[in-house]
């Protein structure tokens, strides 16, 4: 170790005309309060934005003028052989003299902000110690952070430069292990941006770590075997770093290839459930050591058959929907640039297999549609409506809503007929705005709905139109308001009165409407039919939130309720179902741990998934992240996922 | 030729620059307290060899021992008994003597600050500025005073007085042999100071186009070459004066008018006899040579130096 400090402390020494041009420049933001047009800002900041400037730019600089000089001027200049002709090995002197760098640039970093520390009102304010996460993080967090930035910049600038010197054809493969290494580790990490940020940002992490570990023992390899040779000593690196980088994208690649191998067998929670009318069932989850990457897989329940569901961003609530007869599967995957493809799959098939469809959408809302029997699709790009055929890619029609509206929200009404809620809740103060479009697809025309009183909630999907009505919440002083208004005329046909704000009352269940009312700290389920008349109501006690599911058995609706615990630390959230006998008004609550998937992702109305008894109705979503099938008829619940050892 | 008792081993020593060979097959060895001169013209593949000697370059097949240590795979261990005076000092620019002393007190196994200190006295060199500020000939005076103070076993002397003038040079010379005869020190040495060094080297080394071609004892070398003169006649025969050369192993054979000027690498009384029995040759001299003569006589006619 003696041996080691001499050659760093020879090294520092060797520049130490660093430290006196570091001097010079921490003096520079004592100055700058002085200049004119400083003065309506107080000194201390000025001299400390100076310094961050400075810092910012001269730290990397150093590296970067270190790094290709440290050893690669010493080699070209002849000077190497100093070193060799000592009793030092070539690691000792490559990590001594790298160690002297780093020293140097962080000894520059101190000098550069001592002036201004000392002048500051509060000196402590740079270097007390907090969580790193805290916006007001400490100030020592930034030249930290220049400093790792200064050494990735030291050891990048000293690869470079033994190559430029080197001027060997080496450079050639290095080129091609250039493009091997960034090929391998973008193919391997490009199936998780924006679908799992965690496991981009360990990926990057291990290729940062590859990297630096490969540039520092290329650098002693470089040192101890290419020695005064400047073109062995590029080679030499070369072969250390590639082979380093190769071994660290193939690490990666496996890693990728592992993480997308998960199966519907290895999710140890369920973190999102599409269904359908059928046996069909599209679940994204998390799997252990998986991270963020939330898998989706379209399951058949009944015979256990499955496949994945690739390139689907979960995060961004792009998830798998089913046409309402249930017998294709849509999904949007990521294509090229910001464009999505429409894909889809037959559910009927004796195979399934995915299909892409020559439908590309711009768009990133969710907001398309497909009729009931999935043959037709509907989007919104640009304010311009577009309805293709799904099985030959073909534009049926394309027609522009000229007045700016945000959202939109889709309606099949039939097959032959779109309706198009166009919002504009930035108008809503001033009255009026939304309006409803109908896209005749036979007679190829477009009908403009009179505006109406609109709502605020924007991403309200569940709204529907039956009898040419329409379902529509209102912004009250205090509670939402349920109202049904008519789009033909955009009078307000009934008003179904208050209902518990986060409470999801707007199912259409059955061609009736539920809506959960508050009375007394006591919540009311209320049933409507679709002229605005109570139907009945029951008492279903009180939940942080309630929402409808479906009925698991014809007159046995399924109702959905959470609790929030917040205290002592937990994020938990309990789950229960109850059931409401709609004969008898009884409430029994049937499940803790465990509430309704329908209703719980926002399955469509009026989709078969809500036929009274269909497997949707009765999967039910634990809280442990499992998923279960109830039979009502005999009690049974059977695990699904995970599946039970 | 090598002995495993020799200090300093080159056993088929090639070192190749891409394509061009700057060094082919060579072999010698330099024994225990023996001064070797490694001569040659510029580019004769003399600073190559010395590069692998000290282990800083890899040889293409070959290699170079010194105490049986391979130079290339055991560098360290190996300095740490050696001492190195490179062709171009490569002392770092912004280091003094005084830093340079320091700094090698602190990573050798010896080092004698005492001789160090007197030897930079002695031939003047500043000890606070750096070194990149010295003269070509102080810097050299620096280099090897520090390479003296190590005390070395070897020491590798890369053209020592390479830019130095006659005065300095000689002081170096004169001073080196004063302490190597004290210590008994091998030395490699290679210069162009054919002078200078003819009085110190105990065997000598001569490469011509990266190839050893003489390697003798000073003293061997200087009586096997001679420079013999004489007159030819109308009646003599080139014929013949080329056949009763033959024997006497010519280096370089010149014929200026009618005189002929050759040097011989085999003067023995045979063969010198039969030549000056041939007809028409008179006045024959035979003369010692010195090394510069040896040398030049044998690497004159070489037109591209060392270049391949």
């Amino acid at each position: 170790m003696k041996a080691f400090f001499a050659l760093v402390a020879r090294e520092i020494s060797e520049r130490k005309a660093l430290l006196a041009a570091a001097a010079v420049a921490s003096l520079l933001p004592l100055l700058a309060p002085l200049l004119p047009s400083t003065g309506v800002n107080p000194p201390e900041d000025i001299r400390e934005a100076v310094m961050w400037v400075i810092l910012g730019g001269l730290a990397p600089l150093f590296a970067l003028l270190l790094g290709i000089g440290f050893i690669g001027r010493d080699l070209s200049e002849g000077r190497m052989g100093f070193y060799y002709a000592q009793p030092l090995s070539g690691p000792m002197i490559w990590f001594s003299k790298i160690t002297a760098v780093l020293v140097l640039v962080w000894a520059v970093e101190l000098i550069i902000m001592l002036p201004t520390v000392v002048l500051s009102p509060d000196p402590l304010q740079f270097f007390y110690l907090a969580n790193i996460l805290d916006p007001y993080f400490p100030k020592w967090v930034t030249p930290t952070l220049l400093w790792v930035l200064s050494f990735a910049v030291l050891l990048l600038a000293h690869a470079i430069g033994i190559v430029w010197r080197a001027r060997s054809g080496w450079l050639a493969l290095d080129f091609l292990a250039l493009l091997f290494v960034v090929s391998v580790g973008w193919l391997s990490l490009r199936p998780f941006v924006w679908m799992a940020w965690t496991v981009v940002t360990i990926g990057i992490g291990w290729l940062v770590v590859g990297l630096l570990t490969g540039l520092i023992v290329a650098g002693a390899v470089q040192v101890s075997l290419g020695r005064v040779d400047l073109r062995r000593g590029h080679r030499t690196m070369s072969m250390t770093l590639w082979s380093i980088m190769s071994l660290t994208v193939v690490t990666l690649a496996a890693w990728s290839l592992w993480i997308r191998s998960v199966e519907p067998r290895d999710l140890d929670g369920i973190t999102n459930v599409s269904v359908g009318s059928g046996e069909w069932i599209a679940v994204s989850g998390q799997s252990s050591g998986r991270y963020d990457y939330h898998p989706q897989f379209l399951v058949n329940i009944g015979d256990g058959r499955w496949f994945p569901v690739s390139g689907v961003h979960s995060w961004y609530g792009s998830y798998v929907r089913f046409s309402p007869d249930g017998q294709r599967a849509f999904w949007l995957v990521d294509d090229s640039g910001d464009e999505r493809r429409l894909w889809f799959a037959d559910l009927t098939a004796s195979e399934v297999v995915p299909r892409p469809t020559e439908i590309v959408t711009v768009n990133d809302n969710n907001a398309y549609r497909v009729s009931s029997d999935g043959r037709r699709a509907a989007f919104v790009d640009d304010q311009t409506i577009k309805v293709f055929d799904v099985d030959h890619g073909a534009l049926i029609m394309a027609t522009r809503i000229e007045e700016p509206h945000f959202p939109f929200q889709l309606r099949f009404v039939t097959d032959d007929e779109l309706s198009v809620l166009a919002l504009m809740p930035w108008k809503r103060r001033e009255g009026k705005g939304n309006r409803i479009f109908t896209l005749d697809l036979k007679a190829r025309t477009l009908v403009e709905g009179p505006e109406f009183e609109g709502t605020w909630s924007w991403w309200n999907e569940r709204w529907t139109l039956r009898d040419d009505r329409k379902l529509e919440r209102i912004d009250g002083e205090e509670r939402d308001r349920l109202v049904i208004v008519d789009p033909g005329s955009g009078e307000q046909i009934a008003d179904l009165g208050e209902m518990q704000s986060w409470f999801e009352s707007r199912i259409v269940y059955k061609e009736r409407i539920t809506l959960f009312h508050k009375d007394n700290n006591q919540t009311v389920l209320r049933l409507f039919d679709f002229d605005g008349h109570l139907l009945n109501e029951f008492p279903v006690g009180q939940s942080d939130r309630m929402y409808t599911g479906g009925e698991p058995r014809s007159g046995l609706l399924a109702l959905g309720h959470y609790n929030w615990y917040l205290g002592e630390g937990r994020g938990a959230v309990d789950y229960l179902t109850s059931v409401v006998d709609l004969d008898t008004g009884e409430v029994v609550r049937i499940f803790t741990e465990m509430a309704p998937v329908l209703g719980r992702w926002g399955t469509l109305s009026n989709t078969g998934a809500w036929t009274p008894g269909s497997v949707a109705t009765r999967l039910l979503h634990g809280e442990d992240g499992g998923l279960h099938l109830w039979d009502p008829d005999t009690g049974e619940l059977k695990q699904l996922i995970p599946v039970p050892d | 030729m090598n002995t495993t008792a020799d200090p300093v081993i080159v056993d088929h020593l090639t070192v190749r620059y891409g394509k061009t060979t700057a060094v082919d097959d060579v072999s010698f060895s330099v024994g225990s307290g023996q001064v070797y001169a490694l001569l040659g013209r510029n580019g004769a593949g003399k600073s190559s060899t010395i590069s692998c000697l000290v282990g800083q370059r890899k040889a293409a097949s070959g290699e170079c021992r010194i105490f049986d240590m391979d130079t290339w795979r055991s560098r360290r261990h190996v300095m740490a008994r050696v001492g190195v005076v490179p062709e171009t000092p490569d002392i770092p620019p912004g280091t003094s003597a005084r830093e340079l002393g320091r700094f090698l007190g602190r990573i050798r196994p010896v080092f004698n600050a005492e001789d160090y200190e007197g030897r930079l006295e002695r031939v003047g060199v500043p000890r606070r500025l750096p070194s990149g500020s010295l003269s070509k000939g102080q810097r050299r005076q620096l280099a090897l005073a520090a390479a003296l103070a190590t005390e070395p076993e070897v020491l590798i002397l890369d053209d020592p007085t390479l830019g130095l003038d006659a005065v300095v040079r000689r002081i170096l010379l004169e001073e080196l042999v004063g302490e190597l005869a004290d210590r008994g020190t091998t030395v490699l040495v290679t210069t162009h100071d054919l002078t200078g060094i003819e009085g110190i080297a105990d065997r000598v080394g001569i490469m011509q186009q990266g190839r050893l071609v003489y390697d003798e004892p000073m003293d061997g070398l200087k009586d096997r070459f001679r420079r013999l003169r004489c007159v030819l006649s109308n009646g003599c025969s080139a014929a013949e004066v080329e056949h009763a050369l033959k024997p006497l192993e010519p280096a370089v054979v010149r014929v200026v008018g009618a005189g002929l000027d050759a040097v011989i690498g085999r003067a023995n009384h045979d063969a010198v006899r039969a030549f000056r029995e041939i007809t028409g040759i008179a006045e024959v001299e035979i003369e010692p040579l010195g090394l510069e003569e040896i040398f030049v006589a044998l690497c004159g006619d070489d037109e591209n130096g060392g270049e391949q």
